[in-house]
């Protein structure tokens, strides 16, 4: 007797046509070595299928950039930082300082915000005290 | 698998970037091997994407993936034979079963790894994308590049030799 020896691995992973699978299965059935040996590799495929699926790392999912991994977020050069800070900075003071056209309100909570918002991006910040200022220029 | 391609680096690494892991680490049974893999893996489909022409996208970057593996392998001229760290199936394994359960399946796991890397190369990475990538044999000839009846043959004879392994 012929035994159907690779075609069981095919068999198991569903890889035959309807003829082949039918021929397989008729002649499973009056053939005990092919039954046992496709008993084994059912065993086999199931012990590789129970490995553990690992999970990747995550630093190996962002961009890469010329060979480097690249972090999503990348930390502000220092000179950028002051640049920024000083722009706040004289923006807030131009604000406050300019002659207020007549009735117009600054809103000092804004001015504000935008500190406290530095303050909590930047430990080595030192907000300024804020005074509150009435700057209703015509009264 | 035609549908569904993902045409951004992003998509293709978070899609893929764990099959890629997983095969590499089954491969080389080495977790640092693995992670320099699916960098590079990752690096060659960010250059290709662009001229990447739509066709068998798993074909594709199967290739890719098997590419880097071999120039990674003959690069360090050695074979893998590192030993499966406890703490990595550990964490793989998930919502905290009974200890006892915990050690038997990494021990088996263990096992299985061993016997995986005791096969010749071509029946492992048959085996591997077959059962841990889950490709179809199609698939698995268009990655290797070679024909359907040789991948169910390597698939065949590296289960077999698995089994009489783990008798």
């Amino acid at each position: 007797m012929i035994h159907l020896g690779e075609m069981l691995s095919a068999f198991l992973d569903g890889e035959l046509t309807h003829d082949e699978e039918r021929r397989v299965t008729e002649h499973l059935g009056s053939c005990e070595f092919c039954a046992e040996e496709l008993a084994d590799l059912h065993q086999a495929r199931a012990l590789v299928r129970s490995l553990p699926i690992l999970d990747t790392p995550g630093r190996l999912l962002h961009r890469p950039d010329d060979g480097k991994v690249v972090p999503l977020y990348r930390r502000p050069r220092a000179w950028a930082a002051a640049a920024a800070a000083a722009l706040v900075i004289l923006v807030g003071l131009a604000t406050v300082l300019a002659p207020s056209p007549a009735g117009v309100q600054v809103p000092i909570e804004d001015l504000s915000n935008q500190f406290r918002a530095r303050d909590s991006l930047d430990r080595t910040f030192t907000p300024i005290e804020l005074v509150p200022v009435v700057l209703n220029g015509a009264e | 698998m035609s549908e569904g391609i993902p045409l951004t680096w992003e998509e293709v690494a978070r899609t893929y970037g764990r099959k890629i892991y997983n095969f590499a680490y089954r491969l080389t049974g080495n977790p640092d091997d693995a992670a320099d893999l699916v960098q590079e893996v990752l690096l060659r489909v960010k250059r290709g994407l662009p001229d990447y022409v739509p066709g068998s996208f798993e074909g594709w970057l199967w290739r890719i993936t098997r590419n880097a593996f071999l120039d990674d392998v003959r690069r360090r001229q050695r074979r893998p034979t590192a030993p499966l760290p406890d703490e990595m199936d550990r964490a793989a394994l998930g919502a905290a079963p009974a200890p006892e359960e915990v050690l038997a399946r990494v021990r088996l796991g263990e096992e299985v790894q061993r016997a995986l890397l005791a096969l010749p190369y071509d029946f492992r990475e048959a085996v591997v994308l077959c059962d841990i990538v889950g490709l179809s044999y199609e698939e698995i000839a268009a990655s290797v590049a070679v024909p359907i009846g040789t991948v169910r043959s390597r698939i065949h004879r590296g289960r077999k030799m698995l089994k009489d392994k783990l008798s």
